[in-house]
């Protein structure tokens, strides 16, 4: 809170980062004088894409929990799993701690990063009181777990490639697991989408009104 | 700041970002929709009980392919039975008609042989055999036990016993040892008491189930112990284990008549049952006989002029009504006999039978009559002759007698029969043979005292001989011995021993003689002792077709 007292932003100061190769230019240019990647103050049209990949996470995440995942054929059974029913088995049968692991990363992670960027999208038209330093650190924690969802994806990926011994045991993927891949991709996508960068511009104007006409002159 | 307007305005533009969303909401509508669509209908089906059947799990397969799985498992009404519901694929829901077949199909050890292995590992399913019918139908009643499955082509014969058969489905059918087909199903019938069972042949064998077909029970071992020794027949291990059902044709095809559909079959309790009384249907008719039937059984034969015709079938005073009962008269002894009209040409066919009866009754009135006869003179062995007797009184139309026709029988006093039989063993037994033979050993005992002595007699003069100086007295000697054994041979022949040994041996001869005769005599004709034996008397029959 204080630091933000005594620090401005690029913005204010009239500079901008190169997503590129992280050269700072001044912000008249519209391609980056080192690299030629395209720049901007604020990434463009960020809520927007980062809301049509949260919405098509969303979407997604319906099949990708109703429809089974992963089909295991052995000698004695046959069963089609679907995300939820697979963790209950394996739970079940007392793999407690792979359970857990799946668990956290299949459900809640991919609904965790819905609700935190959702969250972080309604930041930036309504007002909260949430501090900024925590707002960051969710997107921070959000955009790192992210890609440990995957996790389900390849266990369902190395297993379909490794259990192929025909009679006795084959595991086949199902519809489900790309509507899972789907949901994980799109979140982060939406992850990346999202301009972190907007959050201090708001704060800015919450907490920083009265500061605010020093800063453009 | 009109620079930064103008890109905020630019920022407003919709992004092609949402192209995702749209897709994502497409793909995933199609996914729920195919899965929706993909579900099919759900079936309900009635189980005793859902051992190995597991929610989810179990799968409903025909010939072994998956066409759906159970969803749901639960106590029926009442907490009878159980009830599982089942999801069928899409594809396969035309197979679900009103009269298919389910059973849980889980591994077996029965009479039909080792079945469902495979379901020791891969767990039980729920094998389905969908149905003819054309009528869609959800709610099933599950098979306590698995049908022999009825191919096409197969036939369906019935068959029918008074007595049950250690017999269950899936045992085997034999023709001439080579497996024909399985037994269906195994029922009883209340209304005629009889068991009553269903088998599939297969299509080669269809030609051979005509109004000849036998059938009988299989049995593993058959010992038979008879005067050519001891026979064995071993069927094969199949049946062994199991029995079944065995059968095979009576005639030669051509002559054989396709059966109707709705035909049942006898079956036999063996094959010697077959043997014995092949014929289906029979014409029973009773007898009264005033004379005593000791030694008429069950099973005795009844002939015609020596031809048999058919059987006693039942010995019983209780066909004779209660009011004809008196107590101070003389009953008759009622015998219900069978005469087979597969014996003669008229087929062993219910039109046969009619025209069997049709020709009795026409012969009665002609004079046909039934009679007591001695089938064994030495077990006493009665059966029954039917014969023409000019004698017998005139009968109009056939009485009937508990409900069968009565066949008028002509009285021979079996009291009589018994007592010439007897009185012939009686004098086979006083014929002097122990008499004769021990004349015979008394006449050899002398013969050899004879040789004896004559031995002693030459044995004494033997040193004599061996002197040289009695040379000329062994000549003496000799002539005279030559002399003596002469005057021996003479004696021998003339003596009254051996003459008496002749005239025993003679008489001996003679009357074995006499005994093969009458032997013979009585084996040609048993009632040769009662009756006269002169060559006359019977009729000829009217030729049926003239």
């Amino acid at each position: 809170m204080q630091a933000r007292d005594h620090f401005s932003t690029a913005k204010e100061a009239g500079l901008m980062l190169c997503p590129c190769c992280h050269s700072i230019a001044e912000k008249e240019h519209d391609i980056c004088p080192v690299c030629g990647s395209n720049i901007s103050i604020r990434s463009k049209s960020s809520i927007q894409k980062t809301l049509a990949w949260l919405i098509t996470s969303i979407i997604l995440y319906i099949p990708a929990n109703i429809l089974p995942v992963m089909t295991t054929q052995t000698l004695t059974y046959d069963s089609s799993n679907t995300i939820a029913s697979g963790i209950i088995d394996l739970w079940a049968h007392g793999s407690y701690l792979i359970a857990a692991v799946i668990f956290f990363a299949s459900l809640i992670v991919p609904i965790g990063k819905i609700v935190v960027l959702g969250y972080l999208c309604l930041c930036l038209v309504h007002r909260d009181s949430i501090s900024l330093k925590t707002k960051t650190r969710a997107y921070e924690v959000t955009e790192a777990l992210g890609k440990w969802s995957m996790i389900d994806v390849f266990v369902v990926l190395t297993l379909v490639s490794l259990v192929q011994l025909g009679h006795l045991a084959s595991i086949h993927s199902n519809p489900g697991i790309l509507a899972f891949t789907g949901v994980v991709v799109s979140t982060m996508m939406a992850a990346r989408s999202y301009d972190v960068r907007m959050l201090w511009d708001a704060s800015t104007e919450t907490t920083f009104t009265p500061c605010h006409p020093k800063k453009p002159s | 700041m009109p620079s930064q307007e103008a890109i905020v305005v630019s920022g407003k533009r919709i992004s092609l970002v949402w192209i995702f969303p749209v897709l994502a909401l497409l793909l995933a509508g199609w996914m729920l929709l195919h899965k929706e669509l993909q579900k099919g209908p759900l079936i309900t089906i009635h189980l005793e009980n859902a051992e190995g059947i597991t929610a989810g799990k179990t799968q409903i397969q025909v010939r072994s392919v998956p066409i759906g799985l159970v969803s749901d498992v639960e106590l029926g009404k009442d907490y009878k039975g159980v009830v599982v519901k089942a999801r069928i694929g899409k594809a396969y829901s035309q197979l679900l008609t009103e009269d298919s077949r389910l059973w849980i199909v889980k591994p077996r050890i029965g009479r039909g042989g080792i079945s469902g292995l495979g379901t020791i590992l891969s767990g039980s399913y729920i094998e389905f055999v969908p149905g003819e019918s054309r009528v869609y139908h959800y709610e099933f009643q599950g098979m306590s036990a698995p049908p022999i499955q009825n191919d096409d082509g197969h036939s369906i014969v019935s068959l029918e016993s008074e007595s049950a058969f250690t017999l269950n489905v899936g045992d085997p059918v034999l023709f001439r040892g080579f497996e024909a087909g399985r037994i269906l199903s195994t029922g009883f019938d209340p209304d005629h008491l009889r068991f009553t069972y269903t088998l599939s042949l297969q299509p080669q064998f269809t030609e051979l189930i005509t109004v000849n077909t036998r059938f009988w029970m299989t049995h593993a071992v058959d010992m038979s112990l008879d005067s050519k020794g001891i026979s064995l027949q071993l069927a094969s291990l199949d049946s062994l284990l199991n029995g079944g059902i065995s059968f095979d044709i009576l005639k030669p095809r051509e002559e054989s008549n396709p059966v109707p559909l709705d035909h049942r079959f006898r079956l036999y309790e063996s094959y010697d049952a077959m043997i014995r009384q092949p014929y289906q249907f029979a014409a029973h008719y009773l007898l009264m006989f005033d004379n005593s039937v000791r030694g008429l059984n069950v099973g005795s034969p009844v002939e015609y002029r020596g031809l048999q015709i058919g059987s006693v079938e039942e010995i019983s005073i209780s066909y004779i009504e209660e009011r004809v009962f008196r107590p101070a008269e003389a009953i008759p002894i009622p015998v219900l006999i069978r005469i087979d009209p597969g014996r003669f040409p008229y087929g062993d066919t219910q039109e046969g039978l009619q025209k069997l009866m049709d020709d009795i009754e026409l012969r009665v009135q002609a004079g046909m009559r039934a009679k007591l006869s001695i089938g064994s003179l030495l077990t006493g062995g009665l059966y029954i002759d039917f014969n023409y007797f000019e004698n017998a009184d005139p009968v109009n139309a056939m009485q009937i007698v508990a409900e069968h026709p009565v066949i008028p029988t002509i009285g021979s006093s079996a009291g009589e029969i018994e007592d010439r039989v007897l009185s012939i063993l009686k004098s086979i037994d006083q014929l002097p043979l122990g008499e004769t033979f021990s004349d015979i050993q008394a006449s050899l005992d002398q013969m050899q005292a004879a040789g004896e002595s004559v031995r002693n007699l030459i044995s004494g003069l033997e040193p004599a001989f061996s002197e040289p100086s009695t040379r000329k007295l062994v000549e003496a000697f000799t002539n005279a011995a030559l002399s003596m054994n002469e005057s021996a041979r003479d004696w021998s022949k003339h003596a009254p021993v051996y003459l008496q040994l002749n005239e025993s041996l003679l008489a001996v001869r003679n009357a074995l003689i006499e005994i093969e005769a009458l032997a013979s005599t009585l084996n040609a004709k048993p009632n040769a002792l009662v009756f006269p034996t002169s060559p006359t008397l019977d009729p000829e029959p009217p030729s049926p077709r003239k």
